[in-house]
Order: structure tokens, then sequence, then C-alpha cells
């Protein structure tokens, strides 16, 4: 299958077209899981609104063109994020009337007037309680970032705003927003699952009724009037794809748990990463070639003391983040088999036709117009330079998403190795288990064919065509997996040779 | 020669010896020949009535029993077979993996698998399908009883389901499987199908049983003579001693095996299944078991032991939790592994430790009627390593601490039912005696509600994360965001204890296991018979999680999984709940209540209010 071409204003962005004609435009390792996931909401909010949640017209063999606009509501994340007295002036002052004046006093000297909000609060506690719980519920508290880089629980449609640089009036750096939630949008826009899915996120996750959706919007003046943001969604190459489909059906299944929806995020966000991480190691195999194995990811559950797990845990997590590295290697090779190389190659001056030849297909932008001297010089400069360009982001991205939805753990001594969170694991019950229950060895049969999982021996034959290790070692890891299921209340074993994993949100028919 | 009775000999096979075969019903019947046994240990199996009925009948239905292992699956179809074979024992000790009878009523022709594991796939594939057709009635002349272990049942037909690719063989599993789940023994899709869970018992009165089977059995009287035996009955063999303290006493009341069925009752609403096979072992284990010999006594062992007076070494208390054993054996029984989590001997508190130690000098009468007067396995068998202890001997601490275990656990299962100290103070679950009790008070409609309170406080401190000291009403509160926050200052929804005529209400059921308690929310105004929102299982761990949390502490070891439940219980309630309430029009002002906690443990409750609209 080929890639869709990709729009020439984003060529002209790169100084090189590696990591995004292999991946899309863009994974981004300072754009966490959960950072993904509230850019999407953001694009979804404003294209549901105009009638195309993940149901963008595409012309085939052309990329969708979507413009979508975000607000940048800074009246309510001045009082979140960049209101450091409120608390203070509310436990020492004495009068209700004092301390809003002195509250507005201060905030009116960074030019805002939230006078208003005297009327709609009356008490200044309650204002203060309401903003504290913002701030005690904001996301990834634990971050040090820029107050503009800051978000509230996006408990709906009105809490969804902008990454913005410090200076939130300039345009946006594309830091933490950094267009990974436009590929997991166009991902599910791509899935066939489109309309159903944007049905149930609306209904289910931007609920306009939301009583703190309602507080947010009231924490802005009535004759608010936004700068919204404008962009244009990024570039994710191939049309259809199965890791799209899978996607999708994981959707589906979190969307109709008997959950609120705010329970929700946290499993969205978990295997929404863990879906694109498949995909990103998918591409990175097709690009390399060769053999052809799908992705394995061999967890160790926590043992006591070291197991023989441990250790293919960590070999597959290498095996794992390298694999982005030579696939960038690949690409690049692969233009030595184009005639386009052989016909530079064989011209009056070669330097010259290769380079022409190269930055053409890599839209490289080299500085230096007099780079190395022989073709294989030119063609390693371009290869070294794309490979530091991948190190520096997209192939770091493994590493930290892994880490931040609870599939690696890192020890210092140990290194780092694939072992699941308790959030993780039942963030895979919830989605995987459909009926209410499923027997265990079924589970973990699932868990391997959806996202590739590795605990048990059947499994570890099937990801490795034979048995890596002793058989002891992974019955020993499904028993230790079934015991913390069982006490995080996920499983039920019914006599001595039968367990089922359950589902605490979907009661069986 | 020395005097020795056949009964012990015959009744360690039932017990932990290395050879862990010999309990199995193919094998036990040449130890009964062999041994001379007059009335052989038979616990009544459940269901064998109603299975022979059914084969009686002029269109049999096909029964598939299942169960664990040692729940006398076997046993169940040698019963069938003897009862339309005439019964011809030999012939079934042949070993025949499928049996077959033709059924004299009908003439149909009888399959009997005794043990499905035992046949080799190509067995299985020619089998099942057969089977398959039966139960949905496509082949009437031949009917089958079949034995299985639920998950080699579940395995076995999944997997020929898949290979025929054939619908109907992948819905017949799905059914399968949730009868098995939801312990159904019926369903009306394949209509031909008996679903027999041989585990379905109560394992507290099936041990009642076998302890009486056991210690009342005539052989004992082949005792007589015995040098060990006083002609008043009174005697200084271990085994006659130990089998004394599980016996009825006078009064018909044996504190050691009523503690040991409460045990069991609670093992059993913790889900933690003992089949009958553990039962008997557990049995012979606390009569004839022996740590000399990381065994079980014969008679001349017995005598040995009456000799030397060693009878820390045949200690009752401590077989119950297979002390006797060597660790690894140990961990092999489920009986052990069951009762060992109870915590007994390791578990304490200052009041039963302290007449324990001090016992002896400061409440003596006490002593004397609890520890003192048990002079096998009381206080003489500690009195030693009592003193040096106390004389500040510090060297065999350990041995002195492992004594004062055994103790304890003594301590645990002699303690009469009325009393100061309280048996379940030497138990990880100290709200057991309270739990029995709830059940109790559940099945006969008086709820009692102090119990209760405890526990809605206990709940309530939970859902909010704020030491609340309020059992009348549970406090549905959100933390906010995705709400696993621990502390939720948000209240949701106010939920009565007692019944109410129009809102959500909180009450208690009993389980289908009869003993564990059911926490539900019903809503009255749901139509039909079915008012119940949601419901948590209390058992015992959660039980008593709610009762530590009322009483103010947090008991780490399994307070994670009870704290994940019981926030999921919740989510899941307000969700309901805030779906049925949806329909009401949003009014232009938001409206919520924070809920907080003063110093009294009171709840209080601030209202906010936002005004939107015209300034």
């Amino acid at each position: 299958m080929n890639a869709i071409p990709a729009p020439d204003r984003f060529k002209r962005d790169v100084n090189v077209w590696v990591d995004e004609a292999i991946w899309g435009h863009r994974f981004y390792n300072d754009q966490t899981p959960w950072l993904v996931f509230l850019e999407f909401l953001c694009i979804f909010r404003e294209r549901h609104l105009a009638g195309y949640g993940l149901n963008e017209p595409r012309l085939e063999g052309t990329h969708e063109a979507i413009r979508y606009h975000v607000p940048r509501l800074l009246p309510l994340r001045e009082l979140v994020f960049n209101n450091p007295h409120i608390q203070h002036i509310e436990a020492t002052r004495r009068s209700d009337s004092e301390k809003w004046s002195e509250w507005l006093d201060q905030l009116s000297a960074n030019g805002h007037d939230f006078s208003f909000l005297r009327h709609r609060f009356e008490k200044f506690s309650r204002l203060a309680h309401v903003v504290e719980y913002f701030q005690n519920t904001a996301l990834e508290p634990h971050r040090q970032r820029r107050w503009t880089s800051r978000f509230i629980f996006p408990h709906g449609p009105d809490c969804l705003y902008a990454d913005l640089p410090k200076n939130p009036y300039k345009a946006p750096d594309r830091r933490f927003f950094a267009r990974g939630g436009e590929l997991l949008y166009l991902m599910l826009c791509r899935s066939g699952h489109g309309p159903e899915i944007a049905k149930l996120v609306g209904k289910r996750l931007l609920q306009n009724q939301d009583p703190w959706n309602r507080v947010a919007k009231a924490l802005l003046p009535n004759d608010y009037h936004d700068e919204t943001i404008s962009s244009v969604v990024g570039y994710l190459p191939y049309a259809e794809r199965k890791e799209y489909k899978e996607l999708a059906k994981t959707w589906k299944q979190l969307l109709q748990l008997q959950l609120p929806g705010t329970v929700l995020f946290d499993p969205l966000v978990r295997l929404s990463s863990l879906h694109m991480l498949l995909y990103m190691l998918r591409r990175a195999a097709e690009e390399i070639g060769g053999e052809k194995n799908d992705p394995r990811f061999v967890l160790e559950i926590a043992a006591p003391s070291k197991t023989m797990l441990y250790e293919l845990a960590t070999e597959s997590l290498q095996a794992n983040r390298m694999s982005t590295l030579r696939a960038v290697r690949a690409h690049i090779e692969s233009a030595m088999d184009d005639p386009g190389w052989h016909r530079a190659l064989g011209a009056r001056v070669p330097a010259d036709a290769v380079r022409h030849f190269l930055t053409d297909r890599f839209a490289w932008k080299t500085r230096r117009a007099d780079v190395g001297g022989d073709p294989s010089s030119i063609f390693s400069e371009l290869r070294s330079y794309a490979e530091k360009r991948h190190k520096q982001h997209v192939a770091k991205v493994h590493n930290e998403w892994t880490r931040q939805i609870g599939l690696t753990v890192s020890q210092r001594r140990a290194g780092t190795w694939y072992a699941p969170s308790d959030s993780l694991l039942k963030a895979l019950v919830m989605c995987i288990v459909e009926d209410g229950r499923e027997e265990f060895h079924r589970f973990l049969e699932k868990l391997y064919e959806r996202f590739c999982i590795v605990i048990a021996a059947p499994e570890a034959e099937r990801a490795f065509g034979g048995l890596p290790t002793d058989q002891q070692a992974f019955i020993l890891n499904a028993q230790r997996l079934e015991q913390r299921l069982r006490t995080l209340g996920l499983l039920r074993r019914l006599s001595d040779d039968c367990a089922y994993v359950q589902n605490p949100f979907r009661r069986h028919k | 020669m020395s005097h020795s009775n056949s009964l012990v000999d015959f009744l360690r096979h039932y017990g932990p010896i290395p050879a862990g075969d010999n309990m199995y019903d193919e094998l036990i019947h040449n130890e009964i020949e062999r041994y001379g046994i007059e009335e052989p240990i038979e616990i009544p199996p459940t269901r064998i009535v109603e299975v022979i009925k059914n084969f009686e009948s002029e269109k049999p239905k096909n029964i598939i029993l299942t169960g664990t292992a040692g729940d006398g699956k076997t046993y169940n179809c040698r019963l069938v077979w003897q009862h339309f074979n005439g019964g011809d024992p030999q012939e079934w000790r042949r070993g025949l993996k499928v049996a077959e009878i033709r059924l004299p009523n009908t003439g149909i022709c009888l399959n009997i698998v005794k043990d499905l594991s035992e046949l080799t796939a190509a067995e299985k594939d020619k089998i099942l399908p057969r089977l398959a057709d039966a139960v949905r009635d496509s082949d009437s002349s031949k009917v089958y009883l079949v034995a299985a272990n639920d998950g080699q049942l579940l395995a076995s037909w999944r997997d020929f389901a898949k290979r025929r690719e054939d619908k109907r063989y992948f819905q017949d599993f799905r059914v399968i499987e949730r009868m098995l789940v939801d312990e159904e023994e019926e369903d009306e899709s394949i209509p031909f199908l008996l679903l027999y869970n041989l585990s379905h018992f109560d394992g507290s009165e099936c041990f009642q049983e076998i302890v009486r089977q056991i210690t009342e059995h005539p052989q004992w009287g082949d005792c007589n003579g015995c040098p060990l035996l006083s002609e008043d009955g009174s005697t200084i063999c271990p085994i006659r001693i130990n089998r004394d303290r599980l016996r009825s006493s006078d009064e018909g009341f044996s504190p050691f095996r009523h503690r040991l069925t409460e045990l069991l009752k609670l093992a059993r609403s913790n889900r933690m299944h003992l089949p009958i096979r553990d039962l008997l072992l557990l049995c012979v284990n606390i009569i004839l078991g022996d740590h000399e010999s990381k065994g079980l006594l014969t008679c001349r062992k017995a005598r040995n032991r009456a000799e030397s007076k060693a009878y820390h070494q045949t200690n009752p208390y401590a077989n119950a939790f297979g002390a006797n054993l060597p660790a690894r054996q140990r961990q092999q029984y489920q009986a052990f592994s069951t009762l060992e989590s109870f915590g007994i001997g390791r578990e304490t508190d200052n009041k039963t430790d302290h007449l324990l130690i001090y016992g002896p000098y400061d409440d003596r009468e006490n002593y004397d009627a609890l520890i003192g007067n048990d002079t096998f396995y009381g206080g003489a068998a500690y009195r030693n390593a009592l003193q040096d202890y106390l004389e500040g001997e510090r060297e065999n601490l350990a041995k002195f601490m492992d004594s004062l275990a055994r103790q304890r656990q003594r301590l645990f299962f002699t303690l009469p039912l009325v009393s100061d100290y309280s048996p379940w103070h030497l138990s990880v679950y100290q709200s057991s005696g309270v739990f029995l009790e709830f059940g109790e008070k559940i099945a006969s409609g008086e709820i009692p509600s102090p119990i209760v309170d405890d526990l809605v406080r206990g709940l309530n401190r939970t859902f909010c994360g704020m030491m609340i000291d309020d059992g009348h009403k549970a406090y549905l509160a959100s933390s906010g965001g995705d709400g696993r926050g621990r502390i939720a200052s948000i209240l949701n929804y106010e939920v009565n204890v007692s019944h109410h005529y129009r809102n959500p209400y909180l009450h208690f059921e009993l389980a289908s296991d009869q003993i564990t308690p059911l926490m539900m929310i019903s809503d009255p105004t749901i139509q039909g018979e079915n008012k119940v929102i949601d419901e948590i299982e209390l058992q015992i761990s959660h039980f008593e999680y709610l009762f530590r949390v009322a009483k103010g502490s947090l008991p780490t070891s399994f307070s994670r999984q009870c704290y994940e439940d019981f926030l999921d219980f919740k989510l899941r309630i307000i969700e309901s709940l805030d779906q049925m309430s949806q329909d009401e029009f949003p009014s232009s002002d938001i409206n919520f209540q924070a809920i907080n906690v003063n110093e009294l443990g009171r709840p209080e409750f601030d209202h906010i209010r936002i005004t939107i609209g015209e300034e």
C-alpha cells in the first residue's frame, strides 16, 4: 500500500522529511499521552460542532485538509494556574468584602477585571473552593510546566483550550500540543467507525451539562471574546490500517462501559497511546523489511526476586526501542534502490546530482551547499543528520509513553523493562473483558492478539515461534498476574483449574 | 506383641502421607478390604439421588459433574455404575475410561466418562461432539454422564467447537460457560443437559459429618485392651486424646470442632473451597499429626510419645494448620493454606498475650481455667519456656515465640462460647464473629442496627476519604477528575440506610452461599420485581475492611483490593443514579454541595451556588 502524498506546507516546515514520512507529522516525546488525548479533544470538539466529528471528507489519494480552532480561555487559566494568592487571602483576611477587594486589586494589576465573579459567587470562600477544586484535579500536576501549558480536567467542552507559549498572546510553539492528538484524530477518522465513535464521545465525554463544565464556563465574563488559535491538522501517511480499526474497537469498548464519563479518560489515554505505539512499531518493521515479525511486549509481572522474565522484558524493550532507529536507517537507505540514485551517480557531476536527488526526495534542507564531496559522504551526512534528529525526539517517544501509560518500570541499577502498572492492568481488563468476564487463559490470549502483550507460555510460543526460556518461568509469571488481578478485585477463581477475569464495569447479560 | 488398632492404619491413608494418591476413590477400596474396615467413611453424595433418578426416568438427560479435584466426581460415577450394573466392583476397577451400560428402563445406552482429563485428545474429539449432539437431543439413543474439572471441560469444549467451526457448538460452549460461572444447573437452550457442580456444598456441614464418622467409628472399640487406655476411659494415648478433643463432649459441644466449622464457613465466604478430600485430610491430620516424624502417628509412635510425654509433637491445634509437616509439603494442601490464611497463632491482642505470659502470676483463676488445666497441650507444655522467658532468658526466644504461637492457636480452638476473651482477636479477621452473626441475623430477618451502623460508617469514610462518624446515611461523593482521588469532597447523593418508599436506599441481604452479606442499593420506583441498582458482596475481607475503617484503622494487607472494590461500587452507583435523574431541567444557576467533616466527625455541607445570568 502506498502512502498518501504529504502536503507541501508540512515538508516546508521541517529540515528533513524522514520521521514524518514513516510515522506522520508528528510524534513528539514532550507530548505525553494525556496531552495527545487533550489535543485530540480540542480538535474533536470543534469539528463535532461543525458536523464533521471523525467524519472528514477525503478525496481518494489525497490527504484531508482540516482546519480547526482552539480557544485560549485565558481568564479561566489565569484564575486556576496564575493566581497564587487566592488561598492566602482566603485564609488570612477576615471579612468577605476585604477578601474580595484585596484579591480583585491584585488581579486587576495584571490587567484583568474579575469583579463579575463577586456577583456570581457571593462568598469569596466559594470561589476559593472552586479554584482549589480545579487546581486539585488538574492534569499531570506533578509536571513542572509553564502555567500556559497546564490543563484543567476535561469535564466538558468548555474546559478545553490551547497549549500556549510563555507569552500567551503569541502564536503556539507546538511543544506540548505537538500534533500527536491530530494523528489520533486522523486514525479514528480513517478507522471506518468514526461517526459511531464521535457520537459516543459527544455523549459520554463532552457533556455541556456537566456541572463542572458549567462552573468552568461561569469563570468567564459574559461578554468574553476569545482570540482562537487556528491550525491545520498534520499528516498521517496511510489511508487504511489495521491499527486504526483496533484503536477504534478499543474506543468503542471503553465508551460503552457503565461508568461516569470522567472515569473513562484514564483507560482511554493509556490504551490509545498503546495502540499508537503499536502503530509505530509495525510501521518501523515495515520499513526495515525482511522477516515479518509482529511487535511484542514481554511483560514481567513484579516478583519478589529477579526472574527470567525480567531479562526477556528488558530485551524486548531494547529491541522495540532500537527498531525505530533501524527504520529511519532503512528508510533512507531505500533511496539507493531508486533509479534516480543510479542516474545521479552516472551524472556529469555526481556530487551535485546526488545532493539534488537527496534534498528533493527527503525535503532535506542542508545548510551547507558544499556538504560532503563524493556521493557516499553526502549520503552519510544525510543519514547521520536524520538519525540525530530522530534520536532527539521521536526515538524517545517509546520510552516516554510506555512509562507514562504504566507499561514499563525503571529502577536504579536494574534499568527499564516492561512491567505493567495496576492502572494499565485495569484499563486492559475494562477494554478486553467484554461479556463481564473472560476465562483467564483466554484473557491472556486476547492480550496478545489485541496488544501483542506476552505474559504466559502459549503466547510466548506464538510470539517467538518457540519458548525463549523454560516454561516454568512463564507459568509463574501468569500465576503472579492472576494473584495481582485477584487483589485488584478483577479475578475470581471458580475451581482449582478455572479462573475468570471480571470487568467490574460491564455486567454480563 | 504390642497393641495396635487397624482403624488407625486405615485412616492414615486419608492423611497427608507422601504417596498422596491413596485417597483416590479408585484406590481406597483395596485399603478397606486390607484393614477389614466394616464401616467405610462415606459422605453421602449430595446429588446422587437426582442423578440416579434422572437415568431411571423415561427421557433421561445428560449429566456433567464438575467440581474441584477431590469432591467425589469419580465416586459419584462409580455409584451410578454400581446402581445400574448390579455392582461388579472388579470390572469398574479395570479402569475403563468410558464405561457403557444399558439402562434397564429405557434400553438407552449410558456412557460414563469418569474423568474427562484421562482421555487423549483423539478420544475427546470423538466423545465431545456426541455429547454436544446428545445435549441438544439430536441423538437420543445415547446418554452421557461425564465427570470433568470445569476448566478442563471449558477448554476441551471450546477447542473442539473451534476446530469444527460449527457455530452451534460454540454457542453451547458459551451457555455452559455461563452456567458454570452463574452456578446454574439447567438452561433452556440446551434442554438435555444437567450441570451439577459438586463443589457447591457447605464445607462446614460436610466437615461436621466427616468428624462424626471418623471419631464415632465403631472400630475405635478395638483400642480396648491397649495399655494406654484405662478402664475408666481415661487415656494417655495422643491419638485418643486428639480424637476426644474433636468429639462432642457430654453436652454435645466441642469448641474445637465449632471453631473449625466457623473457619470453614468464613473460607467459603471468601470463595476458598475445600474439597471433600481435603476435609478428610484435615480431620485425619488433626488426630494423627505428628511433628517428630513429620507425618502421622501409628499406634506404636503414639505409645512412644506417651511414654516420653512428648505431647508437644502431637498437638492437634497445631496439626489443624499442618504444623507437623515440612513447609513444602504443607503448602501442597489447600486445607492447610486456607486455614493458614486466617493468621491464627501470629495474630493476637494485648489482653490475650497478657494472660498467656503473666496470667500464672496475676490472673491465676482465668489462667488455670483456660490454659493451666490442659495437662497435655496447655500450661504444662509451655511452662518451662515461659519460665525461662520471664527470668530473662533470651537465647531461645524464637522457640518461646513458637510455643506462644501454639498456645494462641490452642486458645483460639478452646475458648468457650461465652468468654471475656475473643477467639477472633487471635485471627486476621477480628470481625469474624460479628460477620457470622450478621449473616445469621439477615437470614432470620432481624438486622442489627449497630452492625449496620459500623458498616455504613466504614463505607462513608471510604467513599469520602474523611473520618466521617455517621452510619445513618451513605454519602456518595466524588473527588472530581477521574474519580480515583482519595478525598472526595463534592457530594453527589445521599442514600438512606432504612427502607424508603420514594428514594433509593441501602440495605442488606444474603448471597447464595447463605453466609455472605450483600450490600445493595435499591430504588423503590423501578418498575418490576428487581429494584436493585447495584450490589457488592461483603466477603469477610470486605466486611473486616469496613469494620476496621469504622474503628479508625486501615489494615494494609487486604485494604488495597477492598478499597478498589468499594470505589468501583461507588462510581457505578453514581453513574446509575445520574442516569436516572438526567431528565430534570438544569436550572440556570449551578448548585452543588461540598462535604466536609467537623471535629466531632459529623459531616458538614456547604451549599455552593453560582449565579449565572444578569449581573
